[in-house]
């Protein structure tokens, strides 16, 4: 008898024929019942859909309780689809950002270097500018003893 | 829900359960297509209960999808094709505790318009 409950198939053209077919045969017999019990048969059917409701929102009702677990799986697949890409995106955007980090990294220790560089080079020269002038002033004084008629200094200052 | 109901009313959980519970005492008693089913109430309920007739069907197809019907095509005596349904053992099960939650919500409900009885 199980299989008798699985008798809705889930293909939709299908389903819905049976759930108008089904709807329909209510219609009719309501239809039948109020002209058997004195209503003008050109009103019964106005009526019968009156005490109804509109077969067409009921037959819109019907389907989506049969479909309902297909359109929940095909949301759930899109959702699942849409995270999985966003995941991707954001996974790309990370290594991008982490790339960029690195690069920057490296250019900031290359400046560093650099820099470093720059300051040793400009050591290097104020300690030859130094020596040039310790020489000038080494120079000067001797000159000036050399006037004074002393002795120059023979040996270099200690 | 008592009377000629052209739309469901304000509380539709309290509405569905109860008429959830008739369609299933109902098919208890005998298998039956929707027209049938709708004309039991009516008779069950001496003529208090009119519901909008189509509105049983969601909830057929409802019980249906949850277990508790099942249903076939059969040919009625007039020859028409029409869809008969019937209670599964799940669906017994079920109707056990919607009617004896039903009795729990009537006596609570009783309860409160007891409370607020004559004078208020």
């Amino acid at each position: 008898m199980t299989r008798l409950f699985h008798s809705l198939r889930l293909d939709p053209a299908h389903t819905q024929r049976e759930i108008d077919e089904e709807l329909a045969f209510h219609l009719d017999q309501l239809e039948q019942e109020l002209v058997e019990s004195g209503t003008p048969p050109d009103r019964a059917a106005a009526l019968a859909r009156r005490r109804f409701g509109d077969p067409h929102r009921i037959a819109r009702q019907c389907r989506a309780i049969v479909f309902r677990e297909q359109i929940m799986t095909r949301r759930i697949h899109v959702a699942v689809t849409v995270l999985l890409a966003l995941a991707l995106v954001a996974a790309i955007g990370v290594a991008w950002s982490m790339g960029m980090e690195a690069r920057r990294s490296r250019d900031i220790a290359m400046m560093q270097a650099v820099l470093a560089r720059e300051s040793q080079m400009r050591a290097d020269q104020a300690l030859a500018e130094a020596r040039v002038q310790a020489e000038a002033a080494r120079a000067a004084q001797d000159k000036l003893r050399a006037s004074n008629g002393g002795p120059s200094e023979a040996q270099p200052s200690r | 829900m008592p009377g000629k109901a052209s739309q469901p009313s304000s509380n539709p959980d309290i509405l569905q359960g109860t008429l959830d519970v008739m369609i299933l005492r109902t098919l208890q008693r005998a298998e039956s297509h929707g027209y049938a089913i709708a004309r039991a109430i009516e008779r069950g309920s001496g003529g208090v209960l009119t519901i909008e007739e189509g509105s049983l069907y969601p909830a057929l197809y409802r019980l249906q999808k949850r277990g508790d019907l099942a249903s076939e095509w059969r040919t009625t005596e007039t020859g028409r094709r029409a869809r008969f349904y019937k209670l599964t053992s799940a669906g017994r099960k079920r109707l056990v505790q919607e009617v004896d939650q039903w009795e729990r919500l009537s006596a609570a409900v009783q309860r409160v318009l007891g409370a607020q009885g004559a004078g208020a």
